[in-house]
């Protein structure tokens, strides 16, 4: 059986590997249109600091044997019809499934000049070299538009580097799409503390310069113009639905699909940060554009294009950032819209910054906020892992807001101490009851 | 289940022990070797002081790798755990050789109301001499009255009225400025060691050197108080011993002969039953059931008071106590307290041996118990001794093996005994000391602990300081581990360096002295004292060290701080339970020596520690301008 | 696979598997010399309080998937595959936190490591691999003097238990046989006033 898969990141890879696991006569293509073997793109960040060697991009190339790896390859449309994946100059690749892994892109500011050889986005490894190479030619000042993840890493990573660095925020906190606008400003302390100018209320209006170089951007409001050697958009990404739109699905929102991953095209199947999946917070479809998710889409994906039956639990937004002392870890819904929605907060000195949202007393949501390393990231698996089983929050043995999780919340029944792994029937013999959804 | 020879060799470096290791395996006997290696894995936080029990609100445990718990419920973190737990340990020490201590003060007061058969004051001019340095006025009065004199003054050392101990003037006055300076000169023995549970009360001493600095004056309070009067008490009743000859090891027991054995710490008791044991009628009983006579030896330090007073051979140490009664040629086993393994009675019983206990305050499961007072002593030893010999005929003969031959050993060298074989006075030894012959004196000291190949510390260490002309003195354990192994005839010269030799030979000495049993460590500072009073230096300049390769009890804990607070250096050889506190590590390994002049030095291989004995005794010397 | 599987009714919550662990792991492979050791060796398993008020040596479960592994960006955790462990190339490791909030069981974290000087990263059980190809059992496992750790195959040990179990009850033998062997009075009677603590208040 022929696969194409269009993406050769962390979906793509996930779904090559899971491919092969499967079918052992697989011949499969994946497409990049970058021009590296995979890497591993959130490294961009510690590359252009410089805190790893670039040798730590490569991620373990897929079985070569039945794996084709092809670089520097767009896909230009697809033909359900003919079964064919239309490539960028003419040529066509049939296939027998096809997934499309195509990820996401930076948002762009919709603002003439935006094309300026010194305004990037900060998704790609050449974004990070361009930006590499500024600096070693002279930049000293940068503006980082957007206060999303990728902005917060990469204003992160600039100062890191030595530049002016100014984080424009049109809303009043970093991050406020991923968490509460208090857990927002810790983020932005822990930034300002590491040498990044911090700006709430900056919307861009206009990219100024002259010669394909923007010199200035103008600011409206509060209506002052900032001058700057580099400008980079962090407003948070958009799905790559390019391909899916000219099958006549997918938007703004991503590729739909179904609980097999299934996108509405016979053989087509969809994962990772393009793909709108359940959301097991949200109980509703959504794009969660992380990496662990895009892991497990791309593996299931795979399997089931090689002609597995599973189906996904869904998937759940978390996030894990660090800026200088301060570590922050959120996930599921963390900004509860109205509804039957409960916020807890707590904030001491030892435990840090808490939040657990509930709805109808189920845990659908978490913030953690430590500094120092305490808390850590250490143990808020667990507390993921009670959102990812919609626990009640009574049932559950240890109290989450508290910093003393109990380290063995979840370790009953048979995953606990198999952890997952399928093998030949067996009960727990002690009566204990047996948690089949331990996890996923 | 008999395990190979060669295994029981890997436990014991002595002739006599793996043969009867293998025994008690056949015999299906649990020796502490089993026990040792059945209690393996030990408890990490234990083994590095960070446990407490002291409190309630526990048990708590501190994290040596930091991830758990850094505090106890009550606040207490490394540094207080530690110094609490040792500070308690020291504690114990004290608490022991004091109340052996007070017991021979009492039977001395029970001689001065003339209500004691069978107990005199043997040494008069020693108790003569105790009474005029306790500022009693000795004039025409009989020694039956200095006895309730003395006693009543040494009684109120425990209790506390002078503000400090009598025997602190022993020690030269630099000496005492130091712990005057540190606020460390102990008052009173019962004083320091009830200060010491009250300060490691929860909530009381929260200042870990605080705590430890009373640890030097409590273990000081045992020193110049409980263990020298036991010491000093112990000769005015006994007899101050001479130089004399006898045999040690497991061959000390003939098995044609009633077998009496003497363990535990108190010459109180045992005292009584070698008079026993020599009455005729006895002796006649003894023969008409069988027997060739009764044998009475010694097992550790009781054993090691009747070697120094009469000679008795001695059988063993504390790791033999044991394998004694495996020999099955043991007919009685008479005990008083310290160090008695409660499995003792249990291995009585896989034999025909009687296990009697005689005090009061140790009483043992499976034991006979006939208690024993300084009114009822003389009688009721006769009468145990008579059981005894009747029990000769319940022997199993298919269980008797006694697997070697006994071993010549020299003993009996008190203080008194050392200056009158130097003429009366310290002057040759200090002569042979400053003429570089003699490099330094050691005391090598201490019990078995079954983590350390049983007597290879001692053994190991003492020959290698006598190659070196460190001349050695050996109380409690190591005393019987290096009498085993032949150091102390005065042949063994052969074995110490040119110097060392010279001098052994002149005097007729072996190169290894025997001091007596633990309390009788006191005599070795007793002798520092006397040296450095002669050379007007403090204890802390001589090329002196004390050695304990193989300790394993709370009383060895005391007696290294008060040797260590006389100023000489104390090399260990089994880890204290204090490195989960590297604070304390510093203070006890590097800090005291600026502030005590001594150390403590922990190493475990024998040949390094020997190495670092040399070194530090030829610094001593150096500073010494010697 | 094998792998350390836990009996927590057996447990007493002594802690020796954890320091037995950071020994294991350590350079010096003593206890004396680990304390001393800059970083500190960090224990791999953690003893805590887990369900029906017993301690519970909490460690990785060497999961297949893993999420660990599907979460970490790096390829920094990977699995060995002759013995199935899922271990942590340091040297990968960028200390991102992305592999706790995956990890169910809470088990991964972050320490500075005696193979990466200077830098924090993810520190898990590693199943003792090291010790496995001498022919020995996880450190953890053999100083648990209660059996409350138990190396081998866990679909064996649970299978095996399921059968004894079957075995005794199709034979009658006892009337409500224990898959494990009862504890002794003095350890249900502290586990019984542990669990009236535990009802009164905090603490217990
Ligand atoms: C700076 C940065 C930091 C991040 N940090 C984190 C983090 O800490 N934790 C976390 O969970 N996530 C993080 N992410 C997000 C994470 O990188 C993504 O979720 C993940 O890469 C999604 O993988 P994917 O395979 O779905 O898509 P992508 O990684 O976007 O890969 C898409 C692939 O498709 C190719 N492609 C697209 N269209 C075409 C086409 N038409 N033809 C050919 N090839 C095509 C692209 O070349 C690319 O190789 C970070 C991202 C960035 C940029
Ligand atoms: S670290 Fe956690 S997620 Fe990873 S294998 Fe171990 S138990 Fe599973
Ligand atoms: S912390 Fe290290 S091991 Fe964990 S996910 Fe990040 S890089 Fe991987």
């Amino acid at each position: 059986m022929r696969y194409v898969i269009v993406g050769a990141c962390a979906a793509g890879l996930a779904a090559a590997e899971a491919v092969c696991s499967v079918d052992p006569s697989a011949e499969v293509t994946l497409l990049t249109e970058e021009p590296y073997p995979p890497y591993s793109r959130p490294l961009i960040s510690y590359a252009l600091a410089r805190e790893i060697p670039v040798t730590l991009y490569d991620l373990p190339p897929p079985s070569p044997g039945q794996v084709r790896v092809r670089t520097s390859t767009r896909a230009a449309g697809v033909d359900p019809e003919r079964k064919e994946v239309v490539l960028e100059g003419g040529h066509s690749l049939s296939y027998d499934r096809l997934l499309l892994a195509t990820g996401a892109s930076s948002r762009p500011l919709d603002l003439a000049g935006e094309g300026s050889t010194n305004v990037l986005g900060f998704r790609t490894r050449s974004d990070a070299e361009v930006l590499d190479r500024e600096i070693r030619g002279g930049a000293r000042t940068a503006l980082v538009l957007g206060g999303g993840l990728v902005g917060v890493k990469a204003a992160h990573a600039l100062a890191t580097r030595g530049l002016d660095v100014t984080l424009c925020i049109g809303s009043d906190a970093p991050l406020s799409q991923v968490v509460n606008p208090e857990a927002g400003r810790k983020v932005a302390e822990a930034l300002e503390d590491e040498g990044v100018s911090v700006r709430t209320g900056y919307r861009p209006s206009a990219l100024e310069g002259e010669g394909g170089r923007v010199t200035a951007v103008r600011f409206d409001p509060p209506g002052e113009t900032l001058r700057c050697d580099l400008v980079v958009r962090g407003k948070g990404v958009r799905p790559r639905t390019e391909l899916a739109e000219v099958l006549g699905f997918g938007d703004r929102d991503g590729i739909p699909v179904d609980a097999r991953l299934r996108t509405p095209a016979p053989d087509i199947w969809a994962a990772g940060d393009v793909a709108r999946t359940f959301d097991v917070a949200w109980q509703a479809p959504r794009v969660n554009a992380i990496w662990p998710a895009a892991v497990e889409q791309g593996a299931l994906a795979g399997r089931n294009m090689a002609g597995s039956h599973e189906t996904y639990p869904g998937s759940l937004a978390m996030n894990s950032v660090k800026v200088g002392h301060l570590h922050l870890v959120s996930a599921g819904i963390t900004r509860p819209p109205d509804g039957p929605y409960e916020v807890r907060d707590v904030w001491d000195p030892t435990a840090g910054y808490r939040r657990v949202v509930l709805r109808d007393d189920v845990l659908v949501g978490a913030v953690v906020v430590g500094t120092d390393g305490r808390p850590g990231p250490d143990r808020t698996g667990l507390l993921i892992a009670a959102i990812r089983r919609g626990a009640r929050i009574g049932d559950l043995p240890f109290d989450p807001l508290a910093d003393r999780i109990s380290w063995s919340g979840f370790a009953f029944g048979r995953e606990a101490v198999t952890g997952g792994r399928r093998g030949p029937a067996a009960t727990l013999p002690t009566g204990d009851p047996v948690g089949k959804e331990v996890f996923r | 289940m008999a395990v190979k020879i060669e295994e029981a060799r890997e436990l014991s470096v002595t002739q006599d022990a793996p043969g009867l290791i293998d025994k008690a395996r056949t015999d299906g006997v649990t020796t502490v070797w089993d026990r040792h290696e059945a209690q393996k894995p030990r408890c990490g936080y234990c083994d590095l002081g960070l446990s407490c029990r002291i409190c309630a609100m526990g048990p708590c445990r501190i994290d040596p790798f930091g991830e758990g718990p850094q505090q106890g419920v009550c606040g207490a973190d490394a540094d207080i755990m530690v110094a609490r737990n040792l500070g308690r340990m020291i504690a114990a020490g004290s608490a022991s050789h004091s109340d052996h201590g007070r017991d021979l003060v009492e039977t001395l007061l029970a001689v001065g109301e003339g209500r004691a058969p069978g107990y005199t004051t043997a040494d008069e001019g020693k108790l003569r001499a105790l009474a005029a340095e306790f500022g009693i006025d000795t004039e025409g009065k009989s020694s039956q009255a200095l006895a309730g004199e003395l006693a009543d003054a040494m009684l109120e050392e425990f209790g506390m009225r002078k503000g400090r101990l009598q025997f602190v003037d022993r020690m030269p006055p630099a000496r005492i400025a130091v712990w005057e300076k540190l606020g460390i000169l102990p008052r009173g023995i019962d004083r320091e060691v009830t200060e010491m549970m009250h300060r490691t009360h929860m909530g009381v001493d929260n200042d870990y050197v605080n705590i430890l600095l009373h640890g030097f004056r409590t273990a000081l309070a045992d020193g110049l108080g409980g263990s020298m009067i036991g010491t000093e008490l112990s000769d005015v009743l006994f007899g101050v011993p001479q130089p004399a000859t006898s045999q040690v090891n497991l061959g000390v027991i003939r098995p044609d002969q009633v077998n009496i054995l003497l363990h535990g710490h108190n010459p109180v008791v045992s005292e009584m039953v070698a008079r026993a044991v020599e009455d005729p009628e006895l002796v006649q009983r003894a023969r008409d059931v069988g027997a060739e006579g009764i044998g009475l030896v010694g097992l550790c330090c009781t054993g090691n008071e009747l070697l120094m007073r009469r000679g008795i051979p001695m059988a063993g140490n504390h790791l033999m106590t044991e394998l004694v009664l495996v020999t099955g040629a043991v007919d009685m086993m008479i005990v008083d307290y310290q160090c008695i393994m409660p499995a003792l009675p249990q291995i009585a019983g896989c034999y025909h041996t009687k296990f009697v206990s005689t005090s009061p305050k140790a009483r043992f499961p499976g034991a006979e118990h006939r208690e024993f007072t300084p009114e009822n002593a003389e009688a009721l030893a006769r009468e145990v001794v008579r059981e005894a010999v009747d029990n000769y005929r319940n022997r199993r003969p298919g269980a008797v093996a006694v697997p070697s031959k006994p071993v010549a050993q020299m003993t009996g060298f008190s203080v008194e005994a050392v200056l009158t074989a130097l003429g009366g006075t310290p002057q040759p030894l200090i002569d042979a000391i400053t003429g570089g012959r003699i490099r330094g004196a050691v005391g090598v000291v201490g019990c078995n602990n079954p983590k350390v190949k049983h007597d290879r510390g001692h053994v190991e260490l003492t020959r290698r300081l006598i190659e070196h002309d460190v001349l050695v003195l050996d109380t409690g354990c190591a005393a019987v581990a290096n009498a085993k192994a032949g150091f102390k005839v005065p042949e063994a010269a052969d074995l110490a360096g040119p110097g060392l030799r010279e001098v052994c030979r002149s005097l007729g000495i072996p190169p290894v002295l025997h001091v007596g049993s633990c309390v009788d460590n006191t005599r070795i500072l007793h002798l520092a004292g006397a040296l450095a009073n002669a050379l007007d230096v403090d204890t802390a300049q001589l090329p002196l060290a004390g050695a304990a390769p193989e300790w394993y009890s709370e009383k060895a804990v005391a007696i290294a701080f008060y040797v260590v607070a006389a100023g000489i250096t104390t090399f260990l050889g089994v880890v204290p339970p204090i490195l989960g506190s590297p604070n304390i590590v510093k203070l006890a390994t590097q800090g005291l020596d600026e502030v005590i002049g001594a150390r403590f030095v922990v190493e475990p291989d024998p040949a390094r520690c020997s190495d670092a004995i040399v070194a530090h005794i030829d610094g001593k010397r150096k500073a010494l301008g010697l | 696979m094998k792998t350390v599987m836990v009996h927590p009714q057996r447990c007493v919550g002594c802690m020796q598997c954890q320091s037995a662990c950071a020994v294991a792991h350590s350079h010096t492979q003593t206890l004396y010399g680990a304390v001393f050791e800059e970083p500190r060796p960090a224990p791999r398993i953690h003893v805590g309080p887990g369900p029906g008020n017993l301690a519970f040596p909490n460690k990785c479960r060497h999961c297949d998937p893993a999420p660990c592994m599907q979460a970490c960006m790096p390829a920094a955790l990977w699995r060995d595959i002759p013995t199935g462990a899922v271990l942590v190339d340091p040297s990968r490791c960028i200390n991102c936190g992305m592999c706790a909030m995956a990890c169910p069981f809470g088990v991964i974290r972050y320490r500075a490591d005696a193979r990466t000087p200077g830098r924090t990263v993810a520190v898990k059980c590693d199943n003792c691999v090291e010790r496995q190809k001498e022919g020995r059992v996880p450190a953890c496992v053999e100083t648990c003097l209660v059996g409350a750790l138990e190396f081998g195959d866990p679909n064996e040990i649970l299978r095996d238990e399921s059968r004894r179990l079957a075995r005794e009850v199709s034979l009658g033998i006892r009337q409500a046989p224990a898959a494990i062997p009862q504890r002794p009075e003095a350890v249900e009677l502290w586990r019984a006033m542990g669990d009236a603590a535990e009802a009164l208040g905090p603490g217990g």
